[in-house]
């Protein structure tokens, strides 16, 4: 009895340790990140935040053109996303669910070269023409782009929060006339928000992150844009400044670059962290009340 | 909701009325759909129509819903109200679009485009098409709540229509454009020259070397954390710090995941098969973790503790009582997370390459499908003469053909598993 018990104990440490292996991960990540990133805070210093990216080795316009790529995108899939859901959710028959379900499992299979593909050689084109551009290679392709890609993950929350709703809300609304529509907007919807919210915030990270898409439709030019809403034109990303400028990269600019990993590592990191705790926090308000 | 339904049906004259009317307002419905349909199919095609049709578009626009304004001006004065001014609106865009230059430069506003005249009405075709047909909708279903809910349902399929585009754009352009590459010579030789002939074999056994590395190391690791989470450890602490490290996992950027690589793998096992596998195995894990804990939990609490008083161990329990019953959802994860890894791309970014040869070494460059892909995309604008240019794109796209069908079977693959663990439970 008191072998098999030690036998368990056993079993049980190694899956312990199997399980902590991501902390591992996370942390050698970081680790070593950071190892490389080192030089870069230290020589550069205050400059990391300037737009200048060939002469000063700034980062400031890599962020400024991550965050409008990831606003516009966000503009995009937070509205169609929702509806989505919605749609999903509450409005399809089980068997149209049952259907499209599955589809918008391959929209998020896709992979992000393809989108970045497809984009570059048709969406930008477009651009191009219909705005007149010199070049469709700009931030707003790259916002459409990541847009479409953040769909699913926005779509795929919205529909798990809502579905998350208790039916006995959903029915006391309907039992008491309202129509369905009604019940969505004023009960279901507002009791799932903030599970949406929560979740939204992997969204965030998702579009912050994405790396070919934008490498191949903004292409990586190291000018910053001059205005916040020159969307028109192409600049960095943090993303696509790493992937596009590393075989030219030596010396300190290498350091650079992972210092621009370290940011979005950072950010990313505390988007997940928000809405885990968030998330969290929802469990225990449906769970208590 | 009685009072309004039982006018309608006592009063003859103003049922027939109503009637007439519900035709108008059933016409003016089908024409904001048509044209939101219209614009939509313009702006999505690429194919813009004659500058000068807008203006009689949206004069026939005006004309329907001036007329379906005034024709339920009696019935009910607000929404009639409502629709007068739509139909105004649309009068005034017609005046505006014979002024209209063909283009509208923003240059003085700091942005370096100009809106075309194509652009705005195709767009305009699109919104005030909505517009139209919610206003009709609701003028159609004299219940206001009623009206709104199918103006809203309406909405809703237009969000779900509009979210499904892309995949069709993406799906149907790939293979009209792909499928003539692929010849059997293209699926089994070896690349020649810069990409612009030959095959790409190697890169298609590229991915499944990758695929492999990734289900040796991968699945064991995450298989093994979902145990650990939901089978040994119920609200411990340690289970939410876990928990925590795996989603802050499944968010850091794939860009990272390269970077990573070259800062801690490439020292070790060089710039080599291995060194792509196990950071897509790294990538993969928290996907593979999550699906494979969602498919423990919902294994019945009863079977456990059925088997817990029988006298089993919990190792005994997990093994024999939990694990088979689960398994075919932990299948349907892990053919998910392999699927999507393998198609990454910016994890390998900086130890791949194009490998031409057969066999690809396990200590030699990576080169897989999105690789292949990216590349030949990065060689679209020069190195040889037009005719290789053609040729490398034309691989290009074959290629993502290649890809996407790979990601498609993979993704059938996990939904037959699911459909037939649902009949079971």
């Amino acid at each position: 009895m008191k072998k098999k018990l030690s036998k368990e104990h056993i079993i049980q440490g190694i899956f312990l340790l199997i399980a902590s292996f991501s902390i591992f991960i996370i942390f050698f990540i970081f680790f070593f990140l950071f190892k490389e990133a080192i030089p870069a805070f230290i020589e550069v210093g205050g400059d990391i935040f300037s737009t200048d990216f060939s002469n000063e080795l700034g980062l400031g316009g890599a962020i400024r053109g991550s965050l409008i790529v990831t606003g516009g995108a966000l503009l995009i899939a937070y509205p169609l996303g929702i509806g989505g859901g919605i749609f999903l959710s509450e409005v399809a028959s089980v068997w149209i669910r049952r259907i499209l379900k599955p589809i918008i499992e391959v929209l998020a299979g896709i992979p992000s070269v393809v989108y970045g593909f497809i984009g570059a050689i048709i969406l930008v084109p477009f651009l191009t023409d219909s705005f007149r551009m010199i070049s469709g290679f700009s931030l707003l392709a790259g916002g459409l782009i990541i847009g479409v890609m953040t769909l699913p993950i926005i779509i795929s929350i919205s529909d798990d929060s809502l579905k998350s709703v208790p039916r006995e809300i959903k029915e006391a609304s309907l039992a008491l006339g309202a129509t369905p529509w009604q019940t969505i907007k004023k009960v279901t919807f507002p009791a799932a928000s903030s599970g949406i919210f929560a979740g939204a915030t992997l969204g965030v990270g998702k579009a912050l992150g994405e790396t070919m898409a934008v490498l191949m439709v903004v292409s990586a030019i190291t000018r910053a844009p001059d205005s916040w809403f020159d969307i028109f034109e192409s600049g960095p990303v943090l993303t696509s400044l790493i992937a596009g400028h590393w075989g030219e990269a030596y010396g300190l600019k290498v350091n650079v670059l992972f210092a621009a990993g370290v940011f979005l590592f950072i950010i990313v990191s505390v988007m997940s962290i928000i809405s885990e705790i968030m998330q969290y926090r929802i469990e225990k308000k449906f769970k208590g009340g | 909701m009685r009072n309004v339904f039982g006018k309608i049906i006592n009063t003859k004259m103003l049922y027939e009325y109503v009637s007439l009317q519900r035709l108008l307002f059933l016409l003016s419905l089908c024409l904001s759909c048509l044209y939101a349909l219209a614009g939509f199919t313009i702006v999505a095609t690429l194919n813009y129509i004659g500058e000068d049709i807008y203006g009689y578009l949206f004069l026939i626009f005006g004309i329907c819903f001036l007329l379906t304004g005034i024709s339920s001006i009696k019935i009910n004065k607000k929404k009639s109200v409502r629709i007068l001014i739509f139909s105004l609106i649309l009068f005034l865009i017609v005046f505006v679009s014979t002024a209209y230059p063909s283009s509208v430069g923003l240059q003085d506003y700091g942005l370096s485009a100009s809106l075309t005249y194509n652009m705005i009405f195709s767009i305009g075709l699109i919104i005030f098409g909505l517009i139209g047909a919610l206003l009709s909708l609701g003028a159609l279903f004299n219940f206001k709540p009623l009206g709104n809910q199918y103006g809203a349902y309406f909405l809703l399929v237009v969000c779900m229509l509009i979210i499904l585009y892309p995949l069709v754009i993406i799906i149907g352009q790939v293979t009209i454009n792909g499928a003539p590459g692929i010849t059997w010579e293209f699926l089994t030789s070896d690349v020649r020259g810069l990409g612009e002939s030959g095959g790409i074999l190697p890169a298609i056994v590229g991915t499944l070397l990758l695929m492999f590395i990734m289900f040796v190391i991968a699945v064991p690791l995450g298989i093994g954390a979902a145990i650990y989470l939901e089978e040994y450890a119920g609200g411990h602490f340690m289970v939410r710090v876990i928990k925590m490290a795996v989603s802050i996992l499944r968010g850091v950027p794939s860009i990272v995941f390269g970077l990573f690589a070259l800062a801690f793998f490439v020292p070790i096992f060089g710039i080599s098969f291995l060194t792509g596998g196990l950071v897509l195995s790294f990538y993969a894990l928290p996907m593979i973790i999550r699906s494979s804990a969602e498919a423990l939990k919902s294994i019945p609490q009863g079977l456990r503790e059925g088997s817990l008083a029988l006298g089993a161990t919990k190792w005994q329990t997990i093994r024999r009582v939990v694990l088979p019953p689960s398994l075919p959802g932990i299948i349907t994860g892990v053919v998910l997370g392999i699927g999507e890894a393998a198609g990454e791309t910016a994890p390998l970014l900086f130890v791949s390459t194009l490998i031409i040869k057969m066999p690809p070494n396990l200590l030699g460059m990576v080169a897989s499908l999105p690789t292949h892909l990216y590349t030949l995309f990065g060689m679209r604008g020069g190195l040889g003469d037009e005719v290789e240019v053609a040729a490398r794109m034309q691989n290009a796209w074959s290629t993502a053909l290649i890809l996407l069908t790979i990601i498609l079977i993979l993704n059938v693959v996990a939904l037959v598993i699911r459909e037939k663990f649902r009949k079971e439970f």
